[in-house]
């Protein structure tokens, strides 16, 4: 939540720009459209009460609205504005107040002393923030000492940068400090309301904002506790006690010099989860892991060919390893038959014999196709007939209709399957005949019985079946697995990077040594494998078949390509615009640590995920994703010597590692209350922001440029 | 379906069947076992066979001798066997029809 303490609804001076104006039903609008959860409402010189309960009235309880005035101060001929705000249950009182200081006067011409301010509204215990620097008009130091002085409130008076940047720098030199929009067109307010301060912690009332001022620790344990804090206890090391840790569903960072175990306490909190049975791993970069998680090398590679439409071809691969050739009948069977035969009359009475053979081919063919499609209807019949879900969502009428036509279709075709049964069957037992009465006759009459087949169509049959085997399987291998491109992430300029995942059948001309194969085969059977596959086929029709058979069957280790599954070949690779691209260090660690914020988890743990990369990275990219898993309730743990991490994410805890003469101490604390306790003994206690500044990497300047921390200002 | 015509011829006093497919000629020999050459014919009949279905026939002969006898018989079942196999390559889609 956002919190804009200078804001003006109504144009009041005549120097103030008309667009300062506003109803209250865009006033509504217009914040509700920004994260600005508390707006104090601060005219030149004029608390409108009217409009102020008109605003009240419209927003409900969208977000807080607190009564204000920009006053012009006086001193000693010099002119600055100091805001007063008070708690919307002091409006009226405060209205009254203005209208009595200002009485007389016109919002152009008035001005009122810091003791005349302090008389009459410090009874309604305000904040005072006074313009300060290059916020102009502004007061001096002298003049905020003056308030400081007379105030009973000295912790609610604050000074009024103009940005986060100058807010940071006056932190940052102890001084307290926040900024408001002090909005001069409410047309662009939704624009420049992204540039306030943030408020960490769900503050419900002005009564609350200004004892988080005061530090009041149990006013902040009371927000902290809405972040449901967890108990947990862990032994990082194993010479010294365990010990407990409250954490938060927040960003709970562990700081310290190097060596002084914060790995080690990430490492105990994961294993902490994972005994919970909550997925936590501890994240650490390094460019080499990059291809680890990427599986670049394919260790986890595994597919499955029919996703792609393509057929393993084990028993195409298999006929063909084992076919051999088929014998034809000799040509000197015939000479004997006919030197011998037509002497013996009683044989040649026996016309069975010289019976033409059925074709039992085309008969087979037949009964197998109508088996094929008779079954079909069955499979179908079986599922509509019995699936509850079918009777459930089918009416039952048309069920019983679709079901009575199938069974039909089905005694139809059963019908015409036993007729070409029957046919199979008397043709099978017709050609057996022949060949008994060949088989009896050469016994009884001493006679070569006559061939009855030239052994033509054994032969042709033979090749065929290899020539449909090999087809398959070339026809199979020349399909195409689609490359698969998986979204890495963003190298900016560089444009996105992928990774890129190449499948391919070898098919005997690839020799790009990237190039590894997917099953535990050997390089040189994938390529000989087709190489020789296609000399089959190319040999089909002629007498060296056999011979290319043989050849593929000596190629070392064929035994381990059972399959066109064993012929695959993998390529993985990062590309940017499908050019392969090797990431650097740096764009390693970017890309992890994307990829970690990224997964859906409920609890991070990430060391010095800082590490190679650039702060610019880190604050446009890495802090808005751990801010967004801290707003969505996630923990996240993060150990960093990095102050954009440990300071700009205002951490709901800090976990402070330290080791000196004594030994090695454990500091617990959080910016809200801007101390760090000593884990094992309450009374020592160190200043957060102190060490956060000394420790970090580039603290003085994540303090100068941070927003509001709150309760912190 | 084309009808090719098939003779007996000598060579060299050894016989062969002659086949006149377009034109080329096959021979098998008839008075000799030779395997490799019957199988060279074959593997020339199933190329001819894609491009469209044939038979042969043989110029009836009413005296013919035991050659003619054998030429005869092997021709008819030849011709049977070619006719399943033309289905069957019909059957497997490995017809190669001339353009």
């Amino acid at each position: 939540m956002k919190i804009d303490i200078h804001t003006h609804t109504k144009k009041t001076k005549q120097g103030d720009a008309a667009t300062r104006e506003i109803d209250a039903k865009t006033f509504h609008e217009i914040v509700s459209s920004t994260e600005v959860k508390i707006i104090a409402i601060t005219n030149h010189n004029v608390f409108d009460l009217e409009q102020f309960d008109e605003f009240v009235a419209t927003v409900g309880s969208d977000f807080q609205i607190w009564p204000g005035v920009e006053l012009d101060i006086l001193e000693q001929e010099r002119r600055g504005h100091l805001i007063v705000i008070v708690a919307p249950s002091h409006a009226k009182a405060f209205s009254k107040k203005v209208k009595s200081v200002s009485e007389g006067m016109t919002p152009d011409n008035f001005s009122i002393s810091i003791g005349n301010v302090i008389s009459n509204f410090d009874d309604l215990n305000p904040l005072y923030i006074a313009h300060y620097k290059q916020k102009k008009p502004d007061l001096t130091d002298h003049d905020i000492e003056n308030i400081i002085s007379q105030t009973a409130f000295k912790n609610r008076v604050l000074k009024e940068a103009t940005n986060a940047i100058s807010a940071g720098i006056f932190i940052s030199h102890g001084h307290s400090s926040i900024y408001g929009s002090d909005v001069a067109n409410w047309e662009k307010y939704q624009a420049c309301s992204e540039k306030l301060p943030d408020l960490r912690l769900p503050v419900e009332s002005f009564e609350q904002f200004c004892l988080l001022l005061n530090k009041d620790s149990s006013a902040i344990n009371t927000l902290l506790d809405k972040k449901q804090p967890e108990k947990i206890t862990i032994k990082p090391f194993k010479d010294d006690p365990a010990f407990s840790l409250t954490v938060y569903d927040d960003i709970n960072v562990f700081f310290g010099a190097k060596g002084t175990g914060k790995s080690e306490i990430l490492v105990a909190i994961a294993k902490y989860y994972a005994k919970k049975g909550i997925s936590a791993i501890k994240y650490e970069s390094g460019s080499d892991k990059l291809k680890d998680i990427f599986d670049l090398k394919g260790k986890k590679l595994k597919i499955d060919l029919k996703d792609y439409g393509i057929a393993y071809c084990n028993k195409e691969i298999d006929f063909v390893r084992t076919s051999h050739e088929v014998d034809i009948t000799s040509l000197s069977k015939y000479r004997r038959f006919f030197s011998e035969s037509s002497t013996n009359k009683k044989v040649n009475k026996i016309k069975i014999k010289d019976f033409k053979k059925d074709n039992l081919l085309a008969l087979e063919r037949d009964l197998k196709e109508i088996e094929g499609v008779y079954n079909k209807f069955k499979e179908f019949l079986d599922y509509i007939a019995t699936e509850a879900p079918v009777k459930k969502l089918v009416d039952p009428k048309k069920l019983e209709g679709l079901i009575g036509n199938i069974q039909e279709i089905m005694e139809d075709l059963n019908l015409d399957r036993s007729n070409k049964f029957n046919n199979y069957r008397a043709s099978y037992l017709f050609n057996s005949l022949i060949d008994k009465f060949k088989e009896e006759i050469t016994r009884k009459a001493g006679t070569p019985d006559k061939p009855s087949e030239t052994g033509f169509k054994s032969y042709a049959l033979n090749r065929i079946e290899l020539e449909k085997s090999v087809n398959r399987i070339i026809e199979n291998i020349n399909k195409n697995i689609a490359i698969d491109d998986l979204y890495i992430g963003n190298l900016d300029e560089k444009g996105n990077l992928y990774c890129k995942t190449e499948i391919v059948f070898q098919d005997g001309n690839i020799s790009d040594g990237n190039y590894s194969p997917l099953s535990n085969v050997n390089k040189t059977p994938q390529k000989e494998f087709t190489t020789k596959l296609k000399k089959i086929h190319s040999s089909l029709y002629t007498s060296t078949l056999f011979e290319q058979v043989s050849e593929l069957n000596a190629i070392e280790s064929i035994e381990t390509i059972p399959s066109i599954l064993e012929l695959l070949i993998f390529k993985k690779y990062f590309a940017i615009n499908d050019k392969e691209y090797e990431p650097s260090t740096g764009e390693s660690s970017m890309i992890m640590l994307h990829k970690e914020l990224s997964e859906e988890k409920d609890v991070y743990i990430l060391d010095e995920p800082e590490k190679s990369l650039g702060n610019e990275y880190i604050n446009n990219v890495i802090l808005p994703l751990i801010k967004e898993k801290a707003k969505a309730k996630k923990k996240v743990f993060i150990a960093t010597h990095d102050a954009n991490i440990a300071v700009r994410t205002l951490p709901y805890n800090s976990i402070y590692r330290y080791h000196g003469k004594d030994g090695y101490l454990t500091f617990i604390g959080n910016p809200f209350t801007n101390n760090l306790v000593n884990l094992f003994d309450d009374g020592h206690q160190i200043d957060w922001k102190e060490i956060s500044m000394r420790t970090l990497e580039g603290g003085i300047e994540a303090f100068g440029e941070r927003g509001l921390i709150y309760g912190y200002v | 379906m084309d009808t090719y015509s098939a003779d007996v011829i000598e060579i060299d006093s050894e016989h062969f069947l002659r086949f006149k497919v377009g034109n080329d000629e096959l021979k098998i020999p008839i008075t000799k076992d030779e395997p490799v050459e019957v199988k060279k014919v074959f593997n020339s009949l199933i190329l001819k066979l894609k491009k469209g279905s044939f038979k042969f026939s043989i110029k009836e002969e009413e005296n013919g001798d035991i050659i003619y006898h054998v030429a005869k018989e092997y021709i008819e079942q030849l011709n049977s066997e070619l006719d399943d196999i033309y289905k069957e390559l019909e059957e497997s889609d490995l017809l190669e029809p001339d353009a």
